[in-house]
């Protein structure tokens, strides 16, 4: 095993220790300054929702919220997030229920292979929670930059349409 | 960067091994680069330094935080116009009520600079220091005379942008010094557009042209055109700016003013477009943008 | 208007795809997800020169850092070709685990695996390898020329050793009737070349694999892969391990269009590793070396078609010249379903195909998404506007004067595979999208003016679904799947079929719940891996509902009569007289006698007495290969708007039909229809990687490099039309047909055409970038030259 799974002890080496809070769960991880956050979510943490795709920003498979903000991890040096609070795909559902994007996501087919789901999901909250109501254009516009290779997006902006609807912002809620 | 793949890179890790600093105000920041020059380089948003470190196309022993650094935060108002700190986002520009009042041309440049993420996390300096060609700010900078605040232990020294960018990947930025802000003198006109012209929406630009023009009674009293992608640096075509003052306010002006654009510049053939083209739709934007300019009610 | 009239329950209905939950919380496990104890990280070592012989490597460095090398010298002599779905005389053998010979630029040569990536990537760097370089060959039509340095010198097929000459990797000729006849008879003949881009998949999963060694020699095996049964087979034949002790495992699939039919190349060099150090090793593909593995085969098309005056078309000739690449991994297949694709459009009565694919000093083309289908329909509706505007006749009417349909013979997949369609939605395919779109609005080019001009095009295409047929042909085709009641009534289904992201597996699910008439809700998709289950060839060529689901509904049928067996016993009445039903309000499966209130269980009810009575689980594992392949039909119909001065291509609007026979999942069946449309616009428009002269993708050979269309360079929601034609396909699971890759067969055709008749100018080169096409719509324009109509070659009157 890596001896860089310590989450204790000495600073060895380059090595130090960052608080994150993860999906309200807060951990002291030791990173080196060239770790990226993306790899540190995903290794250390062993949350495997944010995915790499590409590693230059372009597919943003790896977004995550970062103090509310949607940022792309695999651009983010870990030690740049010490004291951040984030918050990934995993954090949206409670428990087994889930969140109501997670939910049209699914009953629209805003998902088929799945693999950028958790970057549209992420993105499509931070749209929700500042722009309850968006319009198709809104929509599109948000999410430009990720990519779906699947979909075609029709039913990606259709999923955002009916997370609207379904919002507690907009009274729909079930 | 000849081949990625010559040097067995890759865009998962970041293999070498840096040390890393946050400084806790600006003059300990400006002290590391007095101690350290180049060997320190300043981190901010990271969206494009970050990728350079992963190819190894740029080697870092030092980087510094300098995103939480209180200083370079802020757009203010100034006598003249603006002053944006260096780490203000493109988000901040677009959603600044400051730029949106004096500068909106800067909010709508921001606005193209990469989607939504990219937005919050990439900065106006980092854009600057990046050096390319292709940096989203840098035209509609250009033709608002707008100038850098370089900063280091000795003092600080204003720079006119159109003399920062010296090449690609390049600036007068010296070893000890930061870009700490921009300078952005509110123009006397409102007339102004902006265009990326990209393979698709979310991309790095083919060319950008920013306008800016000033008429009076029918007649070009002054104009702005700004350019990225057609040159070693980003660029104003000042003979096309030159050509057009104190003539008619038309078309045919404009499109002139589009002709000597296209032979003022220099561009290169690269994986988004090639030479050939970047001069026809410089040509064709830069006389559509001074139309739309122009028909901008003010 | 639906042809079936079955009501179904779950067929055709929205409930989530199976696997949904866990895919949009970020719990779907895909390759890249996988991690075990003690497992180290690998990465392969790439040639930076796309044509050289490696002199020398030296690991010393790296293994002083404490990481596991592996040369050429450390792998398995086995010259192999990655795919391994054909019968052997039709697999070129030309590849191996790791090659001092390499012949692309991101070749794989030596591989090092450490304790984490970072570690691994250090010591990677420091392996020194000595090259000689040679020159490379980068231009197919070079690749044949007498000065072309030979990149292959032989290969192996069927167990001989064959001469390469002239880098021609498979020449393939194909003849149908005489075609001078065809031409001798025809009013007119119509030629043109087409070209087509070097499209890459940009499937977001990079390719990826783990493989552990386990304690009695063999190995597990955890890869990128459409086809968990192909990647066992190939690991125990280059490692020598009986397959017995070669578990695969499905995965979920990060999307693939074909670029993981054949066993990826990161596979043995991961399990050469994992050997060589003793210990689990897991290699993910960077986005940069994945972009170097694969892409859709660029094809030169000159196309001729002889046509009469009342539109009858006589006779279609095509040379047809492919780039394969550094190695031939399909290009025999490759050039026989181009033909078969191009004679089963229509009904030409004389074809004359000359196929030749070449290797060159790039990435290896592979499938991808209608493998040959797109290359095809593009060349050839673009054939038929032009054909049409020539005779004066409406495009629709020469579609419906001369398309194959239901009673006519087909071989989409090819020469050896014949069978004749059933089932066709064609006219109504075309009625409907020329309602959606306003065709009979349409002006000529010749009306419109102004610097935006706006055209409406067509095209109409198909796929097959599957590659079965009457008899074996190249491809082996046939699916295997266990169904099993559970002692509460609930169902298992066990299946290697993988799922893309399109809803195979789901639909699988729907069609098992159909055939025992057991609510949806009640079964379930069992993980499944090589060891337990039986052979599925592979989720491609469109086969995964009509196929593979057909062998699960064959399995179901089986499972199906134990139920009324037992239920026979257990109510004391013959099986014929017992009727199942769903009852999708309780979620239980209802077995009763008609008419006879007491006589009623439900199927938990069954399967607790049998497990009680010890009658043993009904259970049945079935193999099954479908006798044909029957054509998915497609048209779509596009409106655009050009910008002339600048090039740029707006699609403004959309109308997308399929007969796919019965749908099985309405959401994610338009879901098909959206994403096929959406990367045939793209391969129309922009997709494309091209190579300078020494063998590297331009630019950084980053995805920045590679662009696709974003969610703002398509059609609004309310501007794209998705509409089905219910036909009932007798041969499909409950009258279902494939669908998927017909969806981008005709979209390169349709907004090629759209922007012909926008403005006049006909484009046969794609991606159609503003760089390309820019000269010629400004001499329209400008009216400075009259531009490039299509116009018959020659004429016989």
């Amino acid at each position: 095993m890596s001896s860089e799974k310590i989450t204790h002890g000495d600073d060895g080496g380059n090595e130090r220790t960052i608080e994150l809070t993860i999906n309200d769960e807060t951990h002291q991880v030791r990173v080196k300054p060239n770790e990226l956050l993306l790899n540190v979510i995903r290794d250390k943490l062993d949350l495997t929702g944010p995915k790499y795709a590409c590693g230059t920003g372009e597919c943003r498979a790896c977004s995550i919220l970062v103090d509310g903000e949607p940022e792309l991890s695999c651009l983010r040096l870990a030690v740049t997030a010490d004291g951040s609070e984030i918050t990934t795909v995993e954090g949206l559902s409670d428990g087994r229920d889930l969140h109501e994007i997670q939910q049209s996501y699914l009953s629209e087919g805003g998902s088929q292979c799945g693999f950028c789901t958790p970057g549209f999901v992420i993105m499509t909250k931070d749209l929700l929670d500042n722009n309850p109501d968006p319009t198709e254009e809104e929509i599109r516009d948000h999410l430009k930059g990720n990519i779906c290779r699947c979909t075609g997006y029709n039913n990606i902006v259709e999923a955002v349409k009916v997370a609207a609807d379904r919002s507690p912002e907009n009274g729909e809620s079930e | 960067m000849e081949y990625k793949l010559a040097s067995n890179t890759t865009t998962r890790v970041i293999s070498q091994e840096f040390d890393y600093s946050v400084p806790a105000s600006l003059e300990e920041a400006l002290e590391l680069r007095d101690e350290h020059g180049d060997d320190v380089r300043p981190l901010a948003g990271g969206t494009d330094l970050l990728i350079q470190l992963k190819a190894d196309v740029r080697t870092e022993s030092h980087l510094m935080y300098v995103n939480g650094l209180d200083e370079l935060d802020d757009v203010s108002e100034t006598e003249e116009g603006l002053e944006i700190g260096a780490t203000v986002t493109y988000d901040d520009l677009m959603n600044s009520s400051l730029v949106d009042q004096h500068v909106p041309i800067l909010a709508e440049a921001a606005s193209d600079a990469g989607g939504v993420q990219v937005e919050k996390m990439g900065t106006i300096g980092g854009n600057l220091c990046n050096g390319s060609p292709a940096a989203s700010t840098a035209p509609p900078l250009l033709i608002l005379g707008a100038e850098v605040v370089l900063e280091s232990v000795d003092g600080e020294r204003i720079v006119p942008i159109e003399e920062f960018f010296t090449g690609p990947k390049r600036t007068v930025l010296e070893p000890n010094e930061l870009l700490t802000s921009v300078r952005v003198p509110t123009p006397a006109s409102d007339r102004w557009a902006h265009e990326e012209i990209k393979r698709v929406t979310e991309d790095l630009a083919k060319v950008i042209v920013s306008v800016s023009l000033e008429c009076d009674d029918g007649t070009v009293t002054d104009c702005g055109i700004g350019l990225g992608c057609v040159a070693p640096t980003p660029i104003r075509a000042t003979e096309a700016e030159a050509a057009i003052r104190g003539e008619p306010a038309t078309e045919e002006t404009f499109a002139r003013a589009g002709e000597i654009a296209s032979d003022e510049i220099s561009p290169i053939s690269d994986s988004r477009s090639t030479a050939e083209y970047r001069r026809l739709i410089t040509e064709t934007k830069v006389r559509d943008l001074l139309v739309d300019a122009h028909e901008t009610n003010v | 208007m639906p042809k079936n009239s079955k009501s179904f329950h779950a067929i055709g209905t929205d409930s989530p795809r199976k696997g949904g939950k866990a895919k949009v919380t970020g719990k779907a496990v895909y390759a890249p997800d996988v991690s075990l104890p003690g497992m180290w990280h690998g990465k392969v070592l790439r040639s930076p020169h796309p044509n050289a012989t490696v002199v020398d490597i030296d690991t010393s460095e790296a293994e002083a850092m404490g990481a596991i090398c592996i040369t050429p010298d450390d792998v398995p002599d086995v010259k192999y070709n990655e795919r391994t779905i054909s019968v052997p005389d039709a697999i070129y053998r030309d590849n191996r685990v790791l090659t001092d010979r390499p012949r692309q630029v991101g070749e794989g040569i030596a591989a090092v695996a450490a304790e984490t990536e970072e570690k691994a990537e250090r010591a990677l760097k420091a392996i020194d390898v000595t090259y000689e370089e040679h020159e490379p060959v980068i231009d197919p039509e070079f690749a044949v020329s007498d000065d072309a340095p030979a990149i292959h010198e032989s290969i192996v097929r069927d167990g001989e050793v064959e001469p390469i000459e002239n880098n021609i990797a498979v020449e393939r000729d194909i003849s149908v009737g005489d075609v001078e006849q065809g031409f001798a008879e025809s009013d007119h003949v119509f030629e043109h070349s087409f070209e087509t881009g070097r499209t890459y998949h940009a499937q977001l999963e990079n390719k990826t694999t783990v493989c552990r060694p386990e304690p009695d020699g063999g190995i597990t095996v955890w890869p990128t892969t459409q086809t968990v049964h192909n990647v066992r087979q190939l690991l125990g034949e280059i490692f020598d391990i009986n397959l017995s002790k070669v578990n695969v495992k499905r995965l979920e699939l990060g999307g693939s269009f074909g670029s993981s039919i054949q066993t990826n190349s990161v596979t043995p060099i991961t399990v050469a590793l994992a050997m060589a150090a003793d210990k689990p090793v897991k290699i993910v593909s960077s986005r940069e070396e994945d972009m170097y593995d694969h892409c859709r085969y660029p094809s030169k098309l000159d196309v001729k078609i002889g046509a009469n005056d009342d539109g009858t078309l006589n006779a279609v000739e095509m040379d047809v010249l492919a780039d394969v690449g550094s190695h031939n991994i399909q290009a025999f297949p490759y050039l026989g379903v181009v033909a078969g694709f191009t004679a089963s459009l229509y009904d030409f009565e004389h074809l004359e195909f000359r196929g030749r694919a070449v290797y060159t000093n790039k990435a290896p083309a592979c499938a991808m998404q209608g493998f040959g289908n797109p290359q095809a329909t593009f060349a050839v509706e673009c054939m038929i506007d032009a054909i049409a505007e020539e005779l004066g006749i409406d495009q629709l009417e020469l579609i419906r004067k001369n398309y194959v349909g239901e009673g006519d013979t087909f071989w989409g997949q090819g020469p050896t595979i014949k069978s004749v369609v059933k089932s066709c939605g064609v006219e109504e395919l075309l009625d409907q999208g020329a309602e959606a779109i306003g065709w009979d609005e349409r002006t000529p080019p010749g009306e419109k003016d102004g610097r935006y001009r706006r055209g409406i095009g067509m095209a109409r295409g198909f796929h097959t679904s599957g590659t079965g047929g009457p008899t074996p042909g190249e491809a082996i085709d046939y699916s295997s799947a266990l169904v099993k009641i559970n002692e509460d009534g609930s169902v298992d289904v066990v299946s290697a079929l993988q799922d893309h992201g399109g809803g195979t597996r789901s639909a699988g699910a729907r069609i098992v719940a159909e055939a025992l008439d057991v609510p949806i809700e009640n079964v379930e998709l069992s993980p499944t891996d090589s060891r337990n289950t039986a052979y599925d060839v592979a989720t491609h060529a469109t086969r995964g509902v009509y196929a593979g689901g057909a062998a699960m509904k064959k399995a179901a049928e089986s499972v199906r009569e134990q139920l009324l067996e037992n239920a026979s016993r257990l109510l004391e009445v013959p099986p014929d007289a017992i009727s199942l039903e769903a009852d999708t309000d309780e979620g239980i499966g209802r077995v009763f006698v008609e008419g006879v209130p007491d006589k009623e269980l439900t199927v938990g009810e069954v399967a607790k007495r049998a497990e009680l009575n010890n009658w043993g689980t009904m259970a049945a594992v079935e193999s099954n290969r479908q006798v044909a392949c029957p054509p998915a039909y497609a048209a779509q119909f596009v409106e655009v708007e050009v910008d002339m001065e600048t090039g740029e291509i707006d699609i403004l609007r959309t109308a997308i039909g399929n007969d796919s026979g019965t749908i099985v999942n309405p959401k994610l069946a338009a879901g098909q229809q959206h994403g096929g449309f959406y990367r045939g616009a793209g391969y129309a428009l922009v997709e494309d990687t091209q190579y300078d002269e020494n063998g590297a993708i331009d630019g950084n050979g980053l995805l920045t490099d590679y662009r696709m269309l974003t969610t703002m360079d398509l059609p609004s929601n309310d501007e794209t039309e998705t509409f089905f034609v219910e036909t009932e396909e007798p041969s499909g699971p409950f009258g279902a047909k494939g669908l998927g890759e017909a969806c981008i067969n005709p979209t390169a055709a349709a907004v090629a055409n759209a922007v012909y008749n926008a403005t006049g100018v006909r484009f046969t080169d794609i991606p159609m970038t503003p760089e390309k096409i820019i000269g010629d719509l400004r001499a329209e324009y400008t009216d400075r030259v009259t531009g490039k109509p299509m116009v018959p070659a020659e004429d016989d009157d």
